[in-house]
């Protein structure tokens, strides 16, 4: 069960490491955890690494940027409120990892698989089991394809049930796009779209 | 180094060759083979004679699946309503006694048929899925005379590709392929779940192909026209010819 403080908190996480990431990669003077290749793992939780303010590590000039992208993703993650929301299993892991493995991470690492647990969740649900459900539906509410296999209908019960998953799956692959879409525009969408595009990330060009 | 060049230049050249040759060859076969449907131009078209290619390669003969007596929708849904002419309505008062199915075309004896000698023909019942594709669909047993039986009393010639037919509806009309036209489950139908086929459904005459979605089961068919090509008749609107989908 997500809070709206919740939820808008997950929806931030993966828009603040892309928002994060960009600015911090050219900052040139590191805070005391910053050169740590590998994060203790106390730092996960640690309240003195969550403490840590992440704009104290950047460059003067890259502050208020910085601010104004974070201003939700680094609000003070354990407060009365969130410990007795439904939220707080979500806030536990997540609000650590926006706020402390961005910033500690040195330049350039930071987009090295640096993908989390349910973006990875997120994906391998896309990609193996809503894609194919979604040709394996469209392809049941086709009445030739049924004629020769009818069991792409059966399984379902029907070419109706079919049809309803396949219209579900639908909002979902929408919705799953333009949460990207979102994204790209928040991180930067010129420069997103080059590295997309060319591979380059560019990162020192963030300004779009 | 010139020589890894030239062996170079000699396998591109004749890639591109194969390559080229190829890709002028394959529409060719294709169309031999029956694989190209009408719609092949146009931005859809690549789509669509994928579509109907690997549908033709696979379906040609298959069989739509039949359902139990049991499964039949108590509550079919009629689309539409039925035609407003004059014709049509004088029809209906007379029971539909004078209601011809003009055949012509590429046939060796083109034909009027009515309903009683239509029902003279055997008759064929099968309990299929009639699905839309606006969404809706129900299942219902359809009774008739299958397609291929008429077409065998008209004699159709060798070079026919293609069945046109014919809504009393002016302007409403389709066509199917040989294939389809002569699937054993396509029907001419006159009647539903053990009953008169309802006006609402088509009545007295409508073409049942359950292998295809609803808009290819034309309602009120009056004429058939075989012919080998569909340059001169019109689709029906921005839908895919061949709606097996």
């Amino acid at each position: 069960m997500l809070t709206d403080d919740g939820l808008i908190k997950v929806l931030d996480f993966g828009l603040a490491k892309l928002t994060g990431q960009g600015v911090v990669t050219s900052s040139t003077t590191p805070g005391p955890c910053a050169r740590t290749r590998h994060r203790p793992a106390s730092c996960t939780v640690s309240p003195a690494c969550l403490r840590y303010k992440p704009a104290r590590v950047l460059h003067r000039k890259r502050q208020l940027r910085y601010h104004a992208t974070h201003r939700r993703a680094s609000a003070a993650p354990f407060t009365g409120a969130w410990a007795s929301s439904g939220s707080v299993i979500i806030s536990l892991t997540i609000t650590p990892r926006l706020s402390a493995p961005d910033v500690h991470k040195p330049p350039g690492e930071a987009e090295d698989g640096s993908y989390n647990v349910l973006q990875r969740l997120t994906y391998l649900f896309v990609i193996f089991v809503l894609f194919p459900l979604m040709i394996w539906t469209g392809l049941a509410m086709s009445p030739a394809i049924a004629s020769v296999f009818p069991p792409t209908v059966t399984v379902f019960g029907g070419q109706q049930s079919a049809r309803t998953i396949h219209f579900f799956g639908t909002v979902f692959l929408v919705l799953f796009l333009l949460v990207h879409i979102v994204m790209v525009y928040r991180a930067g969408f010129r420069n997103r779209t080059r590295a997309m595009i060319t591979g380059r990330a560019g990162a020192h060009k963030e300004h779009s | 180094m010139s020589n890894v060049s030239r062996r170079k230049l000699i396998t591109t050249g004749l890639a591109a060759t194969a390559g080229v040759s190829g890709l002028a060859v394959a529409p060719r076969v294709a169309d031999r083979y029956g694989l190209i449907p009408p719609d092949h131009g146009g931005i859809y078209g690549p789509g669509e004679t994928l579509t109907y290619a690997s549908q033709r390669l696979l379906t040609r003969h298959s069989l739509a699946r039949e359902f139990p007596r049991s499964q039949i929708s108590t509550r079919p849904f009629a689309n539409g309503k039925p035609p407003q002419g004059e014709d049509f309505k004088r029809l209906q008062a007379g029971g539909f006694a004078d209601w011809r199915l003009a055949i012509d075309g590429m046939v060796a004896r083109p034909a009027s048929l009515s309903l009683a000698e239509l029902r003279s023909y055997p008759s064929r019942s099968q309990i299929t899925h009639l699905a839309c594709e606006e969404g809706w669909s129900f299942i219902a047993e359809w009774i008739g005379v299958p397609l291929f039986h008429v077409l065998n009393i008209v004699r159709i010639l060798p070079q026919a590709r293609y069945v046109v037919y014919f809504s009393i509806q002016r302007g409403w009309e389709d066509s199917v392929d040989m294939a389809d036209a002569l699937h054993p489950q396509t029907l001419l139908t006159y009647g539903m779940n053990g009953g008169e086929l309802p006006v609402g459904h088509g009545g007295p005459l409508r073409l049942r192909l359950p292998r295809q979605l609803g808009y290819k089961n034309v309602k009120y068919i009056a004429r058939l026209t075989v012919t080998d090509s569909l340059k001169e008749f019109s689709a029906e609107g921005s839908y895919a010819w061949y709606a097996g989908i």
